[in-house]
């Protein structure tokens, strides 16, 4: 028997197959994450909204289920914290953002319908920033999450409740959404696995959107081979989504359809991992950028565990890495004011309280509504797609993005992965950055790029800095577009060449914590 | 010629016409709510087309067939690719405030639309495709506003021509012309009430001769096909106005109004507007007061719709393949169905009713296709099908009769099993109400033809015994014709079997021959 505190530590993978020979109930994981984020949550603030009843029930189906002898699926009992941008039906889903208190989604976004068909239990809705723009957290209407390593921190973002909740120990598993590195940044900065599948793996379908041709929604986990049990449930494409596709056919995929032929794709490779003849091309401009000596330290001794471990590694350039913000800038605020336009106070959402005409009801509800990083995007969008500007900036950002593309794709030419940092520094202080939102921008250079390209991206835990409050690494791997199988596959094979090196944050807790 | 044609005269009508048609789909554009006309508000919706955060549009593939068929009817230039728009724009009956459309990628190019009363040729401009919007609806005393998102998501087809039409008359051809290709195509139910078809017209006039166009007005509102003739009636008289008066007019959009011009030009600077006099001095003598283009706003004040490419639907591929394909699916267009009735030997007017209502000719064609002439099937449709349709107020799609019986009742014409009239004024109807061929109806009732020795012989039993009649005829006054004939008809007053008109009228005409004949001699 387990110590209740202990589920919490044990990764999704034991904990499914625990509950489905029936060692431990579903409901007693539930009630042991219900207990853990009471314990921390004043803390950490991971959740907006924990729906402890709800996953009660949950669990006690799953249970119920068991006992009939049927299957309840890969994810059997193990519980989900899920980014409050993704629509649950029933439960309130914000988004992060004043406009949408008190906003009840009357559908399931496909990613969590395909979670409650994996027998997953989900915990609650996880905190980001507002409309996912941001990379703190610090920008949602109801108050920041914390690092779970040091409450006087940022957890990253946007995803950065998904993030903080898997590093706590509240959720072995969590949904998360990628628009500009708002998996990947997070869990670098909190120390766990969060993986960004390549466009249109995952159905969009549910998810409110940001920026519609760079948001990816993806899984975090505390190691690489929990992340690849989630994606199993996740992937595939979506009828209702025309923009997720089915890579096992050829005409998406090209060669690598083969990555997805077999019924698991991701724990398949997971498991069979290594680093033997795997080519890694390190990014030259990424390790110039990083001026934080441990972050590099960090990244450059995971390099050389990897080559310990039979990879090659060469270096590579991205030749276009300085682009990469402005051009990001331009295409996801251009899509974003269209997108947001939808929250006005007609049809659902905060309606101002002032007696106006239908033009000071857009006006009040969307001044009183959203937050200033989301008006300052909005203004932003608009102002890219005006009549006189759409050619000198929209057009100009969407060629720019091609080529960012076409760049990425020739660094990637004879290399199975592209590596550096995820993030130049690690976690920041709560409010370093929250009022320079160029400095908040500038976050996010080493992982816009790859929303752009389109491409998968993975950042995996590869060390810490020193000092008496230890921070975690994050070390990004990027693959061409459709690779994610290996990709996913090459970080297992890297954390374990990690492991024991003191790198995993799987196999650290956060000290401090309750 | 009155002044006022004289003045219109001095000046010519340039105007370009945009169609929204709605496409007749069984499901929106981009989700499975059904399209049903008058449904209970909002009853017909989902979180897609109510805007929810979250939702995707999914392209209804059956919409997308229906826009390409227009575009390859019209000949449109097809790209290998086409793609959808966002339009943005706010108003509380569009949910997502954008609407899904095309601008930099339609569906079709150019094109071209030969009418079918003038047989001249429109120049398409663009087909593309696009959502409808729900509908807004003020309440009395302006406390409230309703929407009902039943129609947003209806797909629709824009139709955009360029302004190659000179006068009124031949806006109403190619209304004509448009509405019979969009149903030939069954592409659209084409009920203006049900606002299935929704006309806008850019309407400008120049001085004869002038090459360069004047600036062009916008109306929107136009409704019904009334509105449409009247809108550009009124627009062509007001600009003319403004010209006659030493003014020019300017880009703008307006509303046409049936109500009347109380607020008339408010708020028009007096650089754009003349005395309401003036214009009316121009409209036709039976405008009355009422009936008048409002003004919206000019073209400062146009809304920036910021168009950007919807990243959330791909390209849609339209290969040359399957062009090719739907170009040969085509049916056959009205024009072409027309001529080809009239070399037929079917009388123009009677081709022209037909193609205009496509159940009808479809109906036509299976007379046809069972043996029956062309002239004598026309006939028999629009007459005894015709007739028997508007009594029961059904479409030619849902006729009581098969076709069988129309060729059924040709063939006891033309074979003679019962007098013509007998056939069409006794048969006919009892044919239509039971459900019968007219043979077994004759069966039935125990109808027959009589012999025509026994029609033969009691003909000249009349003429027998009436020798005044004979005389009368005789000397030409063919009234005495119709006595015999009675005559005739009353000897089989007790028969079932009626004698036929003609034979009595073949038999009498040899009499009279014969009898002349015999007094020259």
């Amino acid at each position: 028997m387990t110590a209740p505190g202990e589920l919490c530590w044990t990764g999704a993978a034991a904990l499914a197959d625990r509950v489905r020979r029936r060692e431990v109930s579903a409901l007693a994981v539930t009630e042991a994450h219900l207990a853990r984020a009471a314990a921390v949550e004043p803390q950490v603030k991971a959740f907006l909204r924990v729906t402890a009843d709800a996953a009660r029930a949950e669990a006690q189906a799953i249970d119920a289920r068991l006992a009939r002898g049927e299957d309840p699926g890969p994810l059997c009992g193990v519980p989900v914290a899920v980014k409050d941008n993704l629509c649950t039906r029933g439960v309130e889903t914000t988004a992060g953002s004043r406009i949408l208190q008190g906003y009840v989604p009357p559908y399931d976004a496909t990613v969590v319908e395909r979670l409650r068909q994996a027998g997953a239990v989900t915990l609650g809705k996880a905190n980001l920033d507002e409309f996912a723009m941001g990379s703190s957290t610090e920008n949602s209407a109801f108050g920041p999450t914390t690092n779970p390593w040091d409450p006087s921190r940022v957890p990253g973002g946007s995803s950065g409740g998904s993030a903080a909740a898997v590093a706590a120990g509240e959720a072995p598993l969590a949904l998360g959404s990628d628009t500009g590195g708002s998996i990947r940044q997070p869990a670098a900065l909190c120390g766990c696995v969060g993986f960004k599948p390549t466009y249109g793996a995952v159905s969009r379908f549910g998810l409110i959107a940001f920026a519609s041709s760079l948001d990816q929604v993806g899984p975090f986990a505390r190691d690489c081979a929990d992340a690849a049990l989630l994606m199993d449930v996740l992937w595939g494409p979506d009828p209702r989504d025309m923009t997720a596709r089915d890579p096992r056919d050829a005409r998406v995929a090209g060669p690598l359809a083969d990555l997805w032929a077999a019924p698991r794709p991701f724990s398949t490779a997971a498991a069979g991992a290594s680093l033997e003849g795997v080519t890694l091309g390190v990014v030259k401009e990424y390790l110039e950028l990083t001026t934080d000596a441990e972050v590099k330290g960090a990244v450059l001794a995971a390099l050389d565990r990897a080559r310990a471990a039979g990879a090659s590694v060469r270096e590579v350039s991205l030749g276009l890495t300085e682009f990469a913000i402005p051009t990001y800038q331009l295409v996801s605020t251009a899509e974003a004011s269209s997108n947001l336009a939808r929250y006005d106070g007609v049809h659902y959402g905060h309606r101002t309280k002032e007696r106006v005409d239908v033009v000071g009801l857009y006006e009040r509800s969307r001044a009183e509504g959203f937050g200033p990083e989301v008006r300052r995007r909005i203004f932003l969008g608009t102002f890219v797609l005006s009549s006189g500007f759409y050619d000198a900036y929209y057009l100009k950002g969407l060629r720019a993005r091609r080529r960012i593309r076409d760049d990425f794709l020739r660094a990637l030419d004879g290399v199975d992965a592209l590596v550096g940092p995820t993030s130049p520094f690690p976690a920041f202080e709560l409010g370093a950055r929250a009022h320079d939102p160029l400095a908040m921008y500038a976050v996010d250079v080493f992982t816009v790029s790859t929303n752009m390209a389109g491409l998968p991206g993975l950042s995996l835990p590869c060390g810490f800095t020193s000092g008496p409050r230890p921070l975690p690494i994050g070390l990004q791997l990027t693959g061409r577009p459709w690779s994610d199988p290996r990709l996913l596959a090459i970080g297992r094979a890297l954390e374990q060449a990690l492991a024991g090196a003191g790198g995993a944050g799987g196999a650290r807790r956060p000290e401090g914590l309750p | 010629m009155s002044a006022r044609d004289e003045v219109l005269g001095r000046y010519e009508l340039v105007v370009g016409v945009e169609v929204h048609a709605q496409l007749n789909t069984a499901t929106k554009l981009f989700c499975g709510c059904r399209l049903e006309f008058a449904a209970p508000p909002n009853s017909r919706t989902c979180p897609v087309c109510l805007g929810h955060p979250g939702v995707l549009p999914a392209l209804n593939r059956a919409a997308f067939e229906k826009a390409l068929r227009l575009a390859v009817a019209f000949g449109c230039r097809l790209e290998p690719a086409t793609e959808l728009d966002r339009k943005n724009y706010y108003y509380p009956d569009l949910p997502k405030n954008y609407q899904i459309s095309q601008m930099y990628h339609n569906l079709g190019e150019g094109g071209e639309l030969v009418l079918l009363r003038s047989g001249r040729t429109v120049r398409m401009h663009n087909v593309h495709l696009e959502e409808d919007a729900g509908k807004l609806s003020h309440a009395e005393g302006g406390r409230a506003s309703t929407v009902d998102l039943n129609r947003a998501g209806t797909p629709l087809a824009e139709i955009v021509t360029m302004p190659d039409f000179r006068s009124v008359d031949e806006v109403d051809d190619y209304m004509d012309t448009l509405t019979e290709l969009l149903r030939t195509l069954d592409v659209c139910r084409c009920q203006m009430q049900e606002g299935n078809l929704r006309f806008e017209a850019s309407v400008s006039v120049r001085p004869r001769g002038q090459e360069a166009l004047g600036a062009r007005t916008e109306i929107k509102n136009l409704n019904s096909y009334s509105a449409v003739r009247k809108g550009i009636t009124y627009e062509h008289a007001r600009q003319v106005a403004l010209l006659e008066a030493g003014k020019t007019p300017r880009q703008e959009t307006r509303l046409w109004d049936d109500e009347g011009a109380t607020d008339y030009e408010q708020g028009v600077p007096e650089a754009l507007r003349v005395p309401r006099r003036d214009v009316w001095a121009l409209l036709p003598p039976d405008w009355g007061d009422t009936g008048w283009t409002r003004f919206m706003r000019s073209k400062e004040q146009a809304h920036d719709y910021r168009y950007f490419p919807e990243p959330d639907l791909p390209a849609f591929e339209v290969s040359p393949a399957r062009v090719d394909e739907i170009r040969r699916a085509l049916p056959e267009l009205p024009g072409p169905r027309r001529l080809r009735y009239a070399g037929l030997g079917v009388p123009q007017k009677t081709a022209e009713d037909l193609t205009r209502d496509v159940p009808l000719a479809t109906y036509f064609e299976r007379v046809m296709a069972l043996g029956v002439p062309a002239p004598d099937a026309a006939n028999y449709v629009m007459n005894q099908v015709g007739a028997a349709l508007n009594a029961r107020g059904l479409s030619a799609a849902d006729c009581p009769v098969p076709a069988e019986h129309v060729a059924d009742l040709h063939a006891m014409i033309v074979g003679k099993a019962l007098p013509k009239d007998q056939l069409l004024k006794e048969v006919w109807p009892k044919t239509v109400e039971e459900g019968l061929a007219p043979s077994a109806v004759a069966a039935k009732y125990g109808l027959q033809a009589l012999d025509d020795a026994l029609v033969v012989a009691a003909t000249d039993e009349a003429w027998a015994a009436n020798p005044k009649s004979v005389e009368d005829l005789l000397a030409g006054k063919d009234k005495a014709k119709r006595a015999l004939v009675g005559a005739v008809m009353r000897a089989f007053k007790a028969s079932k079997a009626k004698p036929d008109p003609a034979a009595i009228n073949a038999r009498l005409d040899a009499l009279l021959a014969d009898e002349r004949r015999r007094r020259l001699l």
